[in-house]
């Protein structure tokens, strides 16, 4: 190979420092670790529980959300249970381990009553009290639940929670992330929201095309 | 009091109501176009070939690349081939699905020289010749190449930029490659950065239906 003449080298230098793989922002530190999250769940090896705990852990290290929870529909029995659970009291965890729904149950807008964010997001609000009896314990401060007003628009509540729902092949709902609970306190910001439905949107797209949610 | 604070909280409706309609970013327009892109292909009915040419028309879409092609590795021979090519004139398509490559020449770079600009993306230059003598006609303006380059930040005939697709060992089963921006000039970083998750989203889908036994 003849050596490169100095204008390629000085061109190729400049492509080097133009797409440095050193100073990234922090979105595009974000678009990497969801490329590293992808290899991660694409491996045989990597069992579905891995899988949506390295999610969980994703979302709460780069968006505002201190509280998660992950359900996933049970091929059994054909119910939703939550699976994993972060940021949570052991007690709550617990409380959440103890929950199943049918699929009607997940729907129900009376019990839960929300606001359709997206195609595949809804967001609680704590006015609307949008859990059941006896799920009160699954809350870190369940005294809070109704005590707590909203002073600000774009307050964050106790008992406001957010759920990105996962869907099979058929459309059928297979599972769902609930985040809540933002550093701030404040409502996480529209295009935070777009992020986690994207991300909801690749683990589901992998679950699905690795069969997990048949097994 | 009680009127004043629900106001307030039909205020918080309106800010969540919002979220669903309306969209500003170039990167929300991005993620959203990755969510209809899955929602496609998880379909039943969507086979390999129709998310490969759905895949390269949502990318031509939204990075306004004038061309943009797919190629995979064929499990019956582990070669790659072409699969795709969008933007391209009749002779020049033909010439690309006649191309074979060995996995030793994806990565050869004495042959096809290229700047590492992520883990799985080469930016190959028109001054390093990165195409074979009989690849010329690959091209679509066969003449244009070798060509000097008005500026430095302006593509010509003959750059082309691939990102590759990985499975889970790393090794490269796929490759999505663009060429030719609308506005002549390199595609800025983050541009790159999204082209790398459309590969990787890719290259999950594709390691799947094509090489972990699971065939569709």
């Amino acid at each position: 190979m003849p050596p490169k003449s100095p204008k390629v080298a000085a061109l190729e230098s400049r492509i080097r420092e133009t797409y440095s793989l050193d100073a990234k922002d922090e979105q595009e530190n974000a678009i990497e670790a969801i490329n590293n999250l992808i290899v991660f769940c694409m491996n045989p090896r990597t069992r579905l529980n891995a899988m949506l705990q390295e999610t969980a852990k994703l979302i709460h290290r780069f968006f505002e959300f201190k509280c998660m929870a992950i359900a996933m529909k049970d091929p059994e029995d054909g119910l939703f249970k939550y699976v994993f659970t972060m940021g949570y009291s052991p007690s709550v965890s617990a409380a959440y381990k103890e929950i199943k729904y049918t699929a009607m149950d997940v729907f129900d807008d009376k019990s839960y009553p929300s606001i359709k964010i997206s195609k595949i997001a809804r967001f609680y609000m704590a006015e609307d009290k949008p859990y059941r009896e006896g799920e009160e314990k699954c809350y870190n401060r369940p005294s809070l639940l109704t005590q707590l007003k909203r002073q600000n628009p774009d307050d964050l509540l106790e008992a406001d929670y957010m759920n990105f729902f996962m869907y099979g092949s058929m459309g059928e709902p297979i599972g769902w992330l609930e985040c809540s609970d933002t550093r701030s306190g404040k409502l996480p910001k529209r295009e935070t929201v777009r992020w986690i439905e994207m991300i909801s949107a690749i683990i589901s797209s992998i679950i699905v095309e690795r069969g997990l949610d048949k097994k | 009091m009680m009127q004043e604070h629900l106001s307030l909280i039909n205020r918080t409706r309106t800010i969540l109501e919002k979220y669903a309609t309306s969209r500003d970013s170039k990167d929300e327009a991005v993620m959203a176009e990755i969510i209809h892109l899955l929602d496609r292909a998880k379909t039943p009915t969507q086979q390999l070939d129709a998310f490969l040419h759905d895949l390269a028309r949502t990318v031509r879409k939204l990075f306004e690349f004038s061309e943009v092609c797919v190629g995979i590795r064929d499990t019956s021979d582990g070669m790659f081939r072409y699969k795709v090519c969008l933007g391209y004139r009749v002779g020049a398509q033909e010439a690309r699905k006649r191309i074979v490559y060995s996995p030793d020449e994806m990565t050869d770079d004495m042959l096809y020289p290229a700047v590492q600009i992520g883990r799985r993306t080469r930016f190959y230059l028109s001054e390093n010749q990165a195409f074979k003598e009989t690849e010329r006609e690959a091209f679509n303006r066969p003449s244009m190449l070798g060509k000097e380059r008005p500026s430095d930040d302006v593509m010509v005939e003959g750059d082309y930029i691939d990102f590759f697709m990985l499975d889970p060992d790393r090794e490269i089963i796929g490759w999505l490659e663009l060429s030719n921006p609308k506005d002549g000039k390199w595609p800025d970083k983050r541009t790159i950065r999204w082209l790398e998750l459309f590969a990787s989203i890719a290259g999950a889908i594709v390691y799947e239906r094509e090489w972990s036994g699971r065939r569709r």
